[in-house]
């Protein structure tokens, strides 16, 4: 009866196993089930465990099951590489397109340069493992362009190359590497700093652009602007659109997620501007659809950052000020002049006349937020996109936030030790969301997955496969919410890299500026400290079989050995560059209920 | 409130007639749409010509026992579905049956739209799966297994990723 159930009842119940090794037993009792597995199951498996990371129907589901139980593990079990980013063998300077033979950071400043991240990734063949991932990050005035091939085309190639290619093209998990970068003409050090940058996602590449990626790069001297950058080289091509911001510094800027997105920008201290993103190789200037200078009523503190929480809504973060969240309507035809809705950061409701009655400066409940960001919907078919919400403090807290609570927040997170400012933030799916610190290189993260819930949990399947062992499975797997300081311990080795000289005090104490991750399905994260991108890769060193994107040959037992011992060192860690952390880890402290997380 | 103790009837595939209490009855989705469509008084009995009685009886019992809880919304949200282990001691109780009623009643409950007891259905199921090796699953579910070792040993090896995870 089981196996010539309807397709649909079949999915019914598999929706319901907790552990990808159930999945594979039933495929291995007979063909029907198998054929079930092979076409539906998979499927079936990663949408009910994983519900809130999203992929495209078309995808290898059996692959992306693989990486997402695995990923899932080693974010569990704190697992993961770390290393720092540097341009090195194959970089292009795409002003000239001429190669660098030797790329430097830029000098000259009393600072390092404080890095803006972005990134995105996009399947590039049938297999999960194929795959293009571009990082883009601002080193001063110059951008730096990353662009990371993957999949079973180019393990081939890889097979074929010459160790001296190897080196070059290629990183010590065979994936091809091309590094561009490019400064704006004329541009300085210092004065011409790019402080904001985004990069279009592949759903929002208008067809007639071509192969080209769009970068939205703002700096400290007013300039905002896409650059149209064919990054595979062919076109030798780069154009520029410039954003009508009348000289004002760019603070920060932000983009929606629509296919024709719309850009918004903090300008100077507290200017808001709303602009349309131009399509194809348009080069006139754009004007702002709205320019809402100082807020619109005289606001004297700092307008920090813009975050579209879907693509009718904005927030924005400033400070100090009463209400230091607020949420703007937003359209193709501008802002909204005055907010939806304010909210605070104190416990309760907020109001405007009862916390305008209180005298300020001295109101105790003025404060400031940084980042802000949306939190991902739980599945494809929520409707609830734009109402929950994630801030993070001057105070250290990282909050909640519910558009259909009247309260200021739902739940917090915070590190019972640490209370410097949070700057940045990012989610990954609703398993987790991770903070960056002011100071110490220090990133928090936090467990996001409910007690009970139906989310994967690794120690789920581990139990029900020891079943001779007499103590239940647990029912809840503990949360624990840990901090990982990025800062090396063993600088002092064998590194021969540059970065080692440019080692500085200030870097080790550095705020996290900004953290990207391509997607959900990544086990990649990226975070800037001051003068250093630092990857984290989410991998266990002596898990027989990672994510398939760490290796296609690793399928086929050609480098990890499917038996007997595992030289760890030798296949992870060839080129000597990977980085020893502190990790902290603090176990479960929650402020108020959770339930606010079922709504979405 | 004479509509509370309002029967209607129905008639299985086996061609037994059935009297149920109305909003019994109006648990299944199907038959509640049904009943609107056809509007005021029923008197004529409503054909389920894909269930038969055994199995009708048993969605009527589950159908009573569960005839106050809150009409299930269609609001589709994972993270408050519950996770396969929670089945009510009353539902465990009533699923003990033997596996072909068992998979009558997912099937009547599917074609009834009783999504409630569906849930029950598949997550008694699910429990029957887990933790199971393949040859355990096979003798629970009475499968033939109708792979060559060769094939059996190829799915094997392709998925040995998923033994610990």
């Amino acid at each position: 009866m089981l196996s010539n159930l309807p397709i649909e009842l079949l999915s019914n119940i598999v929706a319901y196993l907790p552990n990808a090794q159930t999945i594979h037993h039933l495929s291995r009792t007979c063909h029907a089930l198998n054929a079930y597995v092979q076409k539906e199951g998979w499927k079936v498996f990663c949408r009910s465990n994983f519900p809130s990371i999203y992929l495209d129907a078309d995808t290898d589901w059996q692959g992306a099951a693989q990486a997402l139980t695995a990923a899932s593990r080693n974010w569990d079990r704190r697992a993961f590489l770390a290393r720092y980013l540097e341009p090195s063998g194959s970089v292009t300077d795409v002003t000239t397109w001429k190669p660098i033979p030797k790329w430097r950071r830029p000098r000259g400043q009393t600072m390092g340069y404080r890095p803006v991240l972005d990134s995105y990734e996009e399947s590039t063949g049938p297999s999960w493992s194929a795959r293009r991932e571009v990082l883009a990050w601002s080193a001063g005035a110059s951008l730096v362009v990353r662009v990371k091939q993957m999949g079973p085309e180019i393990a081939d190639f890889f097979d074929r190359s010459s160790p001296m290619e190897r080196d070059f093209y290629y990183d010590d998990r065979g994936h091809m590497i091309s590094w561009f970068t490019y400064a704006p003409p004329g541009s300085q050090q210092g004065r011409d700093d790019i402080t904001a940058l985004r990069v279009l996602k592949p759903h929002q590449k208008d067809p007639q652009d071509g192969p080209a990626d769009k970068f939205i790069i703002g700096t400290a001297s007013g300039n905002l602007s896409v650059l149209n950058i064919d990054l595979s080289g062919h076109t030798r091509k780069v154009t520029t659109t410039k954003f009508e911001t009348n000289g004002r510094q760019i603070r920060s800027a932000d983009t929606s997620s629509s296919t024709s997105p719309l850009l918004s920008a903090v300008l100077d201290d507290a200017d808001i501007t709303l602009y349309r993103i131009p399509s194809g190789n348009d080069t006139s200037t754009v004007s702002a659809i709205t320019d809402i200078p100082k807020l619109g009523s005289g606001f004297t503190g700092r307008v920090w950052t813009t975050s579209f929480l879907s693509n009718t809504r904005l927030a924005v973060s400033l400070g100090p000020s009463l209400a230091p969240l607020r949420i703007y309507e937003v359209g193709c035809d501008g802002i909204a002049q005055d907010p939806l809705r304010k909210f605070g950061l104190k416990d309760g409701i907020y109001d405007d006349k009862v916390e305008e009655a209180t005298p300020t400066p001295r109101n105790t409940s003025s404060s400031t937020v940084y980042p802000i960001i949306p939190l991902p919907p739980s599945s494809q078919a929520s409707r609830a996109v734009g109402e929950l919400f994630f801030s993070g403090g001057f105070d250290g807290i990282v909050r909640l936030h519910d558009m259909r609570s009247p309260q200021n927040y739902v739940s917090t997170y915070a590190d019972p030790a640490e209370d410097a400012a949070i700057f940045s933030l990012i989610s990954l799916g609703r398993e987790r969301i991770v903070a960056g610190n002011s100071r110490n290189c220090l990133i928090k993260v936090f467990d996001l997955r409910m007690a009970g819930g139906r989310i994967y949990h690794y120690l789920n399947a581990t139990a029900s496969q020891s079943e001779t062992i007499a103590s239940p499975a647990p029912k809840h797997p503990p949360t624990v919410d840990w901090n990982l300081f990025m800062n090396p311990r063993n600088l002092t080795s064998s590194h021969n890299t540059t970065w080692l000289n440019r080692w500085t005090r200030r870097t080790l104490e550095s705020p996290v500026y900004s953290l990207s991750t391509p997607s959900f399905a990544s086990p990649s994260l990226f975070a800037g400290v001051e003068n250093n991108v630092v990857q984290l890769d989410f991998v266990s060193m002596l898990d027989r079989h990672p994510d398939p994107v760490f290796n296609p040959q690793l399928q086929h037992g050609r480098r990890i050995p499917r038996y007997g011992p595992l030289d760890a060192g030798r296949i992870w860690n060839p080129r000597g560059q990977v980085l020893e952390f502190a990790i902290e880890r603090w176990g479960f402290i929650r402020g108020n209920s959770r339930g606010g997380m079922s709504g979405g | 409130m004479a509509t509370d103790t309002q029967t209607i009837r129905l008639t299985t595939s086996d061609n037994v007639e059935m009297t149920v209490e109305r909003a019994v009855a109006e648990r299944s989705i199907l038959i509640k749409n049904l009943l609107e469509d056809l509007g005021g008084e029923q008197t004529e009995s409503i054909p389920v010509p894909n269930v038969a009685e055994p199995v009708m009886k048993k969605v009527i019992e589950w159908c009573e026992h569960h005839k106050k809880d809150p009409p299930t919304t269609q609001d589709d949200d994972s993270d408050s579905r519950k996770k396969s282990t929670d089945i009510d001691e009353w539902d465990q109780k009533f699923m003990q049956v033997d596996q072909e009623m068992l998979f009558e009643i997912i099937l009547a409950a599917n074609y009834l739209d009783i999504k409630a007891l569906l849930d029950v259905g598949c997550k008694t199921v699910a429990n029957m799966i887990k933790g199971k090796s393949p040859d355990e699953i096979r003798k629970t579910f009475n499968i033939q297994n109708d792979f060559t070792p060769e094939e059996e040993d190829q799915i094997r090896r392709e998925n040995e990723w998923a033994e610990d995870r």
